[in-house]
């Protein structure tokens, strides 16, 4: 866990983060989120590129 | 639709997906940019598009062409994409189309939903936007080799 300036916010529950992870140029409150985060990018693996929304 | 042409950008301003400041002349300083307006993180063929840009991005940088993507997508979304696809350069998130509407390249569809048209606008340094491709629905980007020749032939040397 790294300290952060009260002034960030978890890229996934907005929450405001004091301590926290910092990955993929985000700030993450727990490994929940940053778990959540990955589910996210694991949705686009296999999508279609031709194709739109 | 191309377009040729020197028109004067005015500065603009908005949030990054960290919720920071983010100051269109204070990224350009005395580089070009190509900013790339796309429809967001679910669609395929601009996926496919900033793919190809990634796999181009030597030729940008070594011009310095400075890269800005920017969608209608929310902050957890650019950020997702941005870390999905290993961008390199900044994926603006334009939940609300703000800036998307100064660019002129927001759209309704029938329904009432707002989208953003795939365009691209080649800016230079100073702050004029030099060349722009505006397409007409959202799968109409312009091959990445077009656009490098286009850009090639009309303004610096790739």
């Amino acid at each position: 866990m790294k300290l952060f300036n009260k002034k960030n916010k978890c890229i996934v529950c907005e929450k405001k983060v004091d301590e926290g992870i910092e990955k993929h140029d985000q700030i993450f409150c727990s490994e929940e989120c940053l778990k959540k985060f990955h589910e996210n990018m694991e949705e686009l693996e296999g999508m279609s590129l031709d194709d739109c929304c | 639709m191309v377009t040729n042409m020197n028109i004067e950008m005015k500065n603009w301003k908005t949030l990054d997906s960290k919720d920071k400041t983010f100051d269109f002349f204070e990224y350009q300083d005395k580089d070009w940019v190509l900013i790339i307006f796309f429809r967001g993180k679910f669609c395929g063929f601009c996926r496919k598009f900033l793919m190809k840009i990634n796999d181009n991005i030597n030729k940008f940088n070594r011009n310095n062409i400075k890269l800005l993507a920017i969608s209608g997508d929310s902050k957890l979304s650019a950020a997702v994409l941005k870390a999905f696809l290993f961008l390199p350069f900044p994926n603006l998130p334009d939940e609300n189309l703000k800036i998307a509407d100064l660019f002129g390249v927001k759209t309704e569809e029938k329904d009432g939903k707002k989208f953003i048209l795939p365009s691209l606008f080649l800016i230079n340094p100073k702050h004029e936007i030099s060349w722009a491709f505006k397409g007409n629905n959202y799968e109409d980007f312009p091959e990445v080799e077009t656009l490098l020749e286009e850009i090639k032939k009309n303004y610096i040397v790739i």
